[in-house]
């Protein structure tokens, strides 16, 4: 399984590139994003906070510009970008584990009581479709194809199984966070 | 199969690059749905997901969702929204909805900026929505704003192309440029505004006095204070302009704010003053001029400060509060182009505006000169008509911008000109350049140019090319165009017919109103199949004209390249250069298949055969008088496309000839 895994990501990344409009949204379209599914309105959710330097947003994608006109730049994935995204939705995801223990952030109580029962895990009820759909649709929205969260439910029911729930959520929110349907302007 | 596995659930580096990994294999995997089932863990619930029941169900839940982001100004579905409710209803139904919703205007003003080249990552600063305050960009792009109020209140949307009209100040800076020092130390810019204009007062007040006193004061005497007064403008400007940040600066310039009084009490001092006996000084006109030259600064002021942050913060777009130009000195319409195109669209001694006529050509007309740019000249004749290849379009579009120098600066009223590099010329001399010959029929060589010299559309104010703008079928399709880019990705290819077509339709509506023209033409977009695909390809081309069949068409991609680089000239069969027109598609002579409109001299139509070979011989020539396109560059990719496209084309025709 694991070579035919490996050999299928590179398959899968270097093929359809070239021909696909796919760019990264951006930091600040996916901070608003997430913002809107998962903040309150009276305390939006900055991702800007979790960058692991300052002003590095403008190479995940992005508008700004002063002295010309704008165009979207830093949009294509490349090893530098990647690298940033994964440090700063990291940060993002650990706190969102954290969470399970001391709010990290403030959430819409909807929100707040969905992340409560992923919190159970490994708990049956934290393992159950409602739960688990409820915290992919949070996060995700329906951006991605149903095989997405299909596959991603079943790879947590399998393989953190017995892991402790603030690894698990962790875990879960960066998976879903790294998704391409996610990052990429789709 | 998953697209897990319990190995891949390791911690540290392996199982980052494993979480890493587990997106794309998802991605891989997930377009074998047999499989997937088959080896899913017995304990899973055979239950589908809530809330979604069937692949089409979920396909409007992901296309609501996109159009809640698209509508309102970048922010999704959330936990308020009744998901179940939209689903109920149908899809234009969805999208009229959300376009009811106050953050449309945000989506609006965002693809206005877009359409004008400036579009920014955030319209609004942090803070919740109805907090949140909007960043100083939004305020910058005056026609972008008022096009969007337009489109809330059912107005005109074209005042997008009108260069003069309202103007919009954001609320005041927080901070100044530079941190306050020595007295000023500690003060907040509000307390710093107060400030500076206090110390305006008090230096005209004495002068004020002195005229007003019980006995007329000397004469002499009096116009020295006058003229000391005057003579401190320089200084006391630069105390004034510290309470502000650069934006705010260049508003309180274009305004002429203190300029402007300052120049009229010049005036009437050089009158009173210069060259005539003490006696004859009217004392009380001079003192009339100071406090008229106050009371107009102070009008002026007095507005700016009605945009303290504490008295004014728009929630929304239809909040932003149109300024009132009538407490500026001289400045009854404000020019659209603010601060941030000033710094891009520098008019330098060399350029004449020529940047200016390229923003305008490629931002209102979506011609975009720079992106095929002319092949270097070489030699005496080929130089001619290689450089008239652009500036026949530039220059006379530059013509327009005459008058306005260094940061869009009007020196129409003026002798000379600045430059942004600082050098200046004489404003009759360099106007010069725009005149028309004298039997021309007209005073100047300005307007929009096409390729029809009967068509071309002349004009000489700031005016005149809004009003050009806004009667051109090239800038409603052009909207169109960047709509089309906007909703669906900047570099999505779209078919021409398609555009065509909703470019008619958009003229049409707008016509009657041009408000819901724009709506309805968002709506139209957000119901193409480009809208509703997830992974587009750029190169491809997902929507086409009602009726059309894309399979008698040259492939999208090969009429996109066509028309950035050959159409131009090949426009038509009777009047086009080599009699050949690529920007149609017609049945060939022989009934079975396609061609471009293309004669002979005979004015017959020349087999497919022909034109094809005629244009891999022009692509593929070396000659700069055979190779195409004439005197222009064009990208290598798309030459090889085209190259290539045409080779194949041949080589079926060749063999549907042979069976």
């Amino acid at each position: 399984m694991r070579p035919l895994a490996v050999f299928a990501l590179l398959f899968g990344l270097a093929a359809p590139a070239a021909a696909q409009t796919s760019q990264f949204k951006g930091l600040a379209a996916v901070s608003r994003e997430l913002s809107t599914r998962i903040a309150p309105k009276h305390a939006p959710l900055e991702l800007d906070r979790f960058l692991p330097a300052e002003d590095l947003d403008v190479l995940l994608g992005s508008w700004t510009g002063f002295g010309g006109e704008h165009n979207f730049k830093n949009g294509v994935p490349n090893s530098l970008n990647m690298v940033i995204w994964h440090a700063t939705l990291s940060r993002f995801a650990a706190a969102m584990g954290e969470s399970c223990a001391t709010p990290r952030m403030e959430f819409h109580p909807r929100f707040g009581a969905t992340l409560q029962k992923v919190c159970a895990w490994p708990a049956p009820k934290a393992q159950s479709e409602a739960t688990l759909t409820a915290f992919w649709l949070a996060l995700m929205g329906y951006g991605a194809p149903e095989a997405e969260y299909v596959a991603w439910r079943d790879f947590f029911r399998a393989a953190y199984a017995g892991k402790p729930a603030a690894e698990t959520v962790a875990a879960m929110t960066l998976a879903i966070a790294m998704n391409p349907h996610f990052l990429l302007h789709k | 199969m998953t697209c897990g596995g319990g190995r891949l659930g390791l911690g540290g580096y392996a199982h980052r690059f494993a979480l890493l990994a587990l997106a794309a294999l998802c991605a891989a995997f997930s377009a074998i749905p047999d499989s997937r089932a088959q080896q899913r863990p017995g304990w899973v619930e055979d239950v589908r997901l809530f809330p979604a029941t069937t692949e089409s169900d979920w396909a409007k839940r992901a296309w609501i969702e996109k159009a809640a982001r698209l509508f309102r100004g970048g922010e999704g579905l959330g936990p308020g929204d009744d998901l179940d409710a939209l689903m109920k209803l149908p899809d234009d139904e969805i999208a009229r909805r959300f376009m009811r919703d106050a953050r449309f205007g945000d989506t609006v003003l965002d693809f206005n900026l877009f359409m004008l080249g400036f579009k920014p990552d955030r319209l609004k600063t942090g803070g919740a929505y109805d907090r949140a305050g909007y960043s100083r960009i939004a305020f910058d792009f005056p026609n972008a704003v008022a096009a969007a109020q337009a489109i809330l209140a059912g107005g005109d949307y074209f005042t997008l192309f009108d260069l003069q009209g309202p103007f919009y100040l954001a609320p005041l800076s927080q901070e100044p440029e530079d941190a306050p020092t020595g007295d000023d130390a500690g003060l907040s810019s509000a307390q710093l505004r107060l400030k500076v204009i206090a110390e305006l007062r008090a230096a005209f007040a004495p002068v004020i006095a002195a005229g007003k006193g019980p006995r007329r004061p000397n004469g002499d005497w009096y116009c020295d204070k006058v003229n000391a007064l005057i003579a401190r403008r320089p200084d006391l400007l630069k105390r004034f302009v510290r309470a502000f940040n650069d934006a705010e600066v260049f508003v309180l310039t274009r305004a002429q704010l203190v300029e402007a009084p300052f120049e009229a009490m010049g005036k009437v001092a050089a009158e009173e003053c210069d060259g005539q006996p003490e006696q004859w000084v009217e004392i009380h006109l001079l003192v009339a001029t100071l406090e008229a030259a106050l009371a107009q600064i102070e009008r002026g002021y007095a507005e700016i400060l009605r945009h303290e942050p504490d008295r004014y913060s728009p929630r929304s777009v239809a909040e932003f509060r149109r300024f009132d130009l009538a407490a500026f000195p001289a400045s009854p319409q404000w020019l659209a182009f603010g601060h941030e195109q000033s710094v891009a669209l520098g008019n330098s001694s060399t350029n004449f505006n020529r940047k200016r006529a390229a923003y305008v050509l490629k931002r209102f007309f979506c011609d975009d000169i720079v992106a095929a740019p002319p092949e270097p000249p070489q030699h005496g004749a080929a130089a001619e008509s290689t450089c008239a290849a652009c500036h026949a379009k530039l220059d006379p579009m530059a013509g327009f911008f005459r008058g306005h120098g260094a940061y869009f600066y009007d020196y129409g009223r003026s002798a000379a000109i600045v430059f942004d590099d600082l050098s200046t010329i004489e404003r009759g001399k360099y106007e010069a350049a725009w005149r028309a010959p004298p039997a021309s029929g007209r005073e100047w060589d300005i307007g929009y140019v096409r390729s029809s010299p009967s068509a071309t559309d002349y004009g000489s104010t700031l005016a005149d090319l809004s009003r050009i703008v806004r009667a051109a079928p090239e800038a409603k399709r052009c909207v169109m165009k960047r709509l089309f880019e906007y909703m669906v990705a900047p570099d999505q290819m779209i078919d021409g017919g398609y555009l065509d077509h909703l470019a008619q339709e958009f003229s049409r509506e707008a016509a009657v109103n041009s408000a819901e023209a724009f709506k309805n033409a968002m709506l139209r977009i957000a119901q193409s199949r480009a809208f509703r695909e997830r992974d587009l390809v750029a190169r491809q081309c997902y929507d086409y004209a009602p009726g059309a069949k894309p399979e008698e068409q040259p492939p999208c991609r090969i009429n996109y390249v066509l028309k950035k680089n050959c159409a131009g000239c090949h426009d038509s069969a009777e009047n086009g250069d080599g009699n050949l027109d690529l920007g149609a598609w017609i049945k060939a002579p022989d009934g079975r298949n396609r061609t471009f409109p293309h004669l002979n001299k005979f004015w017959d139509q020349v087999t497919p055969e022909e034109t094809l070979t005629k244009i891999v011989e022009r692509l593929a020539a070396r000659d700069p008088k055979v190779r195409m396109p004439k005197n222009r560059m064009m990208r290598a990719d798309e030459r090889e496309e085209l190259m290539h496209w045409a080779q194949q084309e041949l080589a079926r025709l060749k063999q549907r000839g042979e069976r």
